[in-house]
């Protein structure tokens, strides 16, 4: 009777290990998930950040074409129109021949400006959709005083 | 009879339009122009005058040399040359700051005729027959 009490007892203490064991396996294992779980997470995370860093920069490298494009593309035969307006204004006396030459040189800058703004529409139909809704570009903030 | 001194203008700029605009305005003022339709023609120019010359206005992108680096070697070589420089770029200010040498005046594109007289007027000793606007 009593061997049979120690040889329960032992049987019992044995699966007390095994079950010790198990759960210890478990928490190590649940430990690892809780990790990887983690890791997950922050990559998830890292590429959103980096998604958004990419749009951001391909949003400033469109701004910045745009930006340059209207800078040398429109000031230049801006420049044409004021200048040639200013010489037939300024100038004492100015023949018919001047004055058509003049129109000439505003007439090609005028075209130019136009061809100008129609490339910039082909590009803005370039942008990808998620580009489609951003609000228009202010180019004048601080409106300068009227040309003379 | 004594002749009337004109001052002497040198002009870099890659638009054609723009650059005879500035010849004939320069001109009606009563300069005498040497057109150069980029930085090296420009340098040529001012070699060739060995400097002598009242007043370089100057675009800033040209091909080739541009209107900062001819400023620099402008200013190298004769240092008391006015350099007036003329952009369509709004960063004028820090392309300057980069470069060494500074310009005596600026002016960013689109301008009028009367602003670029007024600052021509205070870097040309000479008199200009400026008109009124």
């Amino acid at each position: 009777m009593r061997e049979e009490l120690e040889e329960t007892t032992r049987g019992t203490l044995a699966l007390y290990n095994e079950i010790d064991n198990k759960n210890a396996d478990l928490r190590r294992h649940q430990q690892q998930l809780e990790q990887k779980n983690n890791e997950l997470s922050k990559a998830l995370a890292d590429l959103k950040t980096s998604e958004a860093a990419r749009i951001r920069a391909a949003r400033t490298a469109a701004i910045g074409n745009i930006v340059v494009t209207y800078n040398h593309e429109i000031n230049n035969p801006l420049a044409i129109i004021f200048g040639a307006l200013d010489m037939i204004r300024m100038k004492k006396k100015t023949t018919r021949k001047e004055i058509d030459e003049q129109m000439e040189r505003i007439i090609r800058a005028a075209d130019r400006i136009h061809d100008v703004i129609m490339k910039i529409k082909q590009y803005e139909n370039l942008l990808p959709k998620s580009y489609i809704n951003w609000s228009m570009l202010d180019l004048d903030p601080e409106s300068p005083p009227p040309r003379k | 009879m004594s002749v009337k001194y004109k001052p002497v203008v040198l002009v870099a700029e890659d638009e054609p339009d723009l650059l005879f605009l500035f010849q004939q305005g320069l001109e009606m003022i009563g300069a005498d122009v040497l057109s150069a339709e980029d930085g090296e023609k420009a340098w040529a120019l001012f070699l060739d005058r060995d400097g002598k010359i009242d007043l370089v206005i100057s675009d800033i992108f040209m091909p080739g040399i541009n209107g900062v680096q001819l400023m620099g070697k402008i200013k190298s070589h004769s240092p008391d040359v006015p350099v007036f420089l003329i952009t369509g770029y709004a960063h004028l200010h820090t392309l300057v700051e980069e470069s060494s040498a500074k310009p005596d005046a600026y002016l960013e594109k689109p301008f009028n005729l009367a602003d670029l007289f007024k600052l021509i007027k205070k870097l040309v000793p000479a008199p200009l027959d400026i008109p009124e606007m």
